[in-house]
């Protein structure tokens, strides 16, 4: 199963090196809006870094994963499903969207720095809350992604369903940033590093169950 | 005859005792105004109280204590204008331990119709005094407990702030004990339809979570009107409100799936499995989060949701069965619902 998963995430990982087409492409947007947001505000304030870089964060995410089962050629699902475990599909395009907003919210985060500056005071928890917010997103909109897939590709569900779905991830996210830049003060943060955590193994377990049987037709 | 399962009896039962006694059962009685907040030490303090539903012209034997910790002062008189209408006297000698005073003054009363309490009622005013002004008084602070009588009727209790809007506890919270329980039946349907394929759990499943939306709805309205009377704004950006308007969004998502797939099979495939994704995501959204925010409701913040302070004994024997009354009502609809998108499948 692991090298299966392997496999899949290597496939992924090289027909992307191969066009580099939706990095490139969402590289470009990234760039454009934080260009266009640095003529807009000029200097932003820590409150405003916040609800921009989780702004452009949902916008990376969603426009990222909608694409990742609708890219794959339709009988390519069939050719997958009869050589491995579905498990290994989800895992693996779980695995390979994760990797790829880890990227790409680096590369928001750095180029927010580069326009502005970063705000961060408390890095670790900063990093801590990026990773499992990224994770749980990815998980959460990889699964939304195939729904949408199997509803007939329309860009438009994919947005509406996930938005609210991702709404307690972003929820406490935001609040944990706040609290990385210090702008609120919370003693007990810890328990929303908790709850995204607990979303995490909830959405985990549930897709363990639910992906192989929205994955047969 | 129409022939009704027994648990729809309990519901007819149930519904009218619920709106009867939800309406009927007069408020306890309360101190609606006080004037003024501030009270100095060492002289003499009228305060004007306004009362509602009190009774202070009937029976002389009216107490009142200001009280702050263990410490109690009595009034020295009491002059009672009307049923609502009173002034109380009060000589307040400096305070025995000015370390402690933290200022706030609760008013106990001692009526016929049982105690009077305004928690946080009026200020001790800090004025500094010699220390041997304190003893000089005819009133003394007193530790001794405070006798009085025990509440003698039926009532719902007064809150200062609900007032009479207090009675929609019994038809707000259960629409959303309810809502909970109809989102539930349905992930249950939809667990057994993805396992045996019968398309009727699929239909079911459908009715449950609409009902369930239109009970949220309810409580979303029901809730804005309560709001409105007691925090003075439709939508007040409360998390729990926030929450609720997000879960309604999320089962949204529910039929836009359903109306996007043609083929039957796949729409109960397809929206089956969102089904049971979006009830254990709406788990933390309802149960976890609003916790961990500030928030105007209670349960929030640490304070228990059904506590004594919100919820008392009288307003118990009411509430429950309202909420049983809700949640068979609930089922009720749903399974109408189901069998007239049966009748409506066999006709077209």
């Amino acid at each position: 199963m692991v090298r299966e998963i392997l496999g899949l995430l290597l496939k992924d990982v090289k027909t992307e090196w191969r066009n580099k087409q939706a990095i490139s492409s969402i590289a470009l947007y990234l760039f454009s809006i934080i260009l266009v947001l640095y003529y807009a505000l000029v200097r932003i304030d820590r409150m405003i870094w916040s609800g921009v870089l989780w702004l452009v964060l949902i916008f990376l995410a969603i426009n990222t994963i909608t694409v990742s089962f609708s890219r794959d050629v339709k009988h390519r699902h069939w050719y997958f499903y009869t050589l491995t475990h579905p498990l290994s599909v989800y895992f693996s395009k779980a695995v390979y969207n994760l990797i790829l907003l880890l990227v790409l919210d680096t590369l928001a985060v750095l180029l927010l720095g580069l326009f502005f500056n970063i705000p961060v005071v408390d890095w670790p928890l900063f990093l801590i809350t990026m990773f499992l917010c990224t994770s749980a997103i990815s998980l959460i909109l990889t699964f939304v992604s195939l729904i949408s897939a199997k509803t007939g590709d329309q860009p438009v569900l994919m947005t509406i369903l996930s938005t609210p779905l991702l709404f307690p991830v972003l929820m406490s996210g935001s609040r944990l940033c706040l609290v990385s830049l210090r702008l609120i003060q919370d003693s007990n943060y810890f328990k929303d590093v908790l709850s995204i955590l607990a979303i995490n193994m909830i959405t985990f377990a549930l897709t363990v169950f639910l992906f192989p049987i929205l994955w047969r037709d | 005859m129409v022939k009704l399962s027994w648990w729809k009896w309990i519901f007819i039962l149930l519904m009218p005792y619920v709106i009867l006694m939800g309406f009927l059962v007069p408020l306890g009685q309360g101190i609606t105004e006080l004037s003024p907040y501030v009270v100095y030490p060492l002289k003499t303090n009228k305060l004007d109280i306004v009362g509602y539903n009190t009774r202070f012209t009937e029976g002389q034997s009216i107490r009142a204590w200001l009280k702050q910790g263990d410490y109690h002062i009595e009034a020295d008189n009491i002059i009672v204008r009307d049923e609502r209408h009173a002034s109380l006297i009060f000589t307040i000698p400096g305070f025995p331990d000015t370390s402690k005073n933290d200022g706030d003054l609760s008013l106990v009363m001692d009526t016929p119709d049982g105690p009077l309490v305004l928690p946080s009622a009026v200020n001790l005013a800090a004025v500094k005094y010699p220390d041997s002004l304190a003893l000089i008084s005819s009133q003394k602070w007193s530790t001794n407990k405070l006798a009085v009588r025990a509440e003698s009727n039926f009532n719902f209790p007064f809150r200062n702030i609900l007032g009479e809007t207090i009675r929609n506890t019994y038809f707000h919270v259960p629409l959303w004990f309810a809502m909970i329980l109809l989102f539930f039946i349905s992930v249950l349907k939809s667990i057994r339809y993805l396992q045996k394929k019968q398309i009727e759990d699929d239909a079911k499943a459908e009715s449950f979570v609409l009902i369930g939306v239109l009970f949220g709805i309810l409580g979303t309205v029901t809730g804005s009107i309560w709001a409105k009377f007691t925090w003075g704004s439709f939508w007040s950006f409360d998390v729990k409100q926030n929450m609720a308007a997000i879960s309604l969004l999320i089962y949204g998502g529910y039929f836009i799936i359903r109306n996007s797939l043609q083929d039957p099979d796949a729409k109960a495939r397809v929206s089956g499995v969102y089904n049971v994704f979006a009830f254990v995501l709406l788990i933390p959204l309802i149960f976890i989060i609003p916790r961990r925010y500030d928030s105007l409701h209670p349960g929030n913040g640490g304070n228990p949701a059904l506590g004594s302070q919100d919820l008392d004994n009288t307003m118990r024997i009411v509430f429950y069965p309202a909420v049983i009354a809700y949640m068979i009502c609930g089922i009720w609809i749903a399974q109408l619902r189901y069998r007239i998108k049966l009748i409506y499948n066999n006709i077209y």
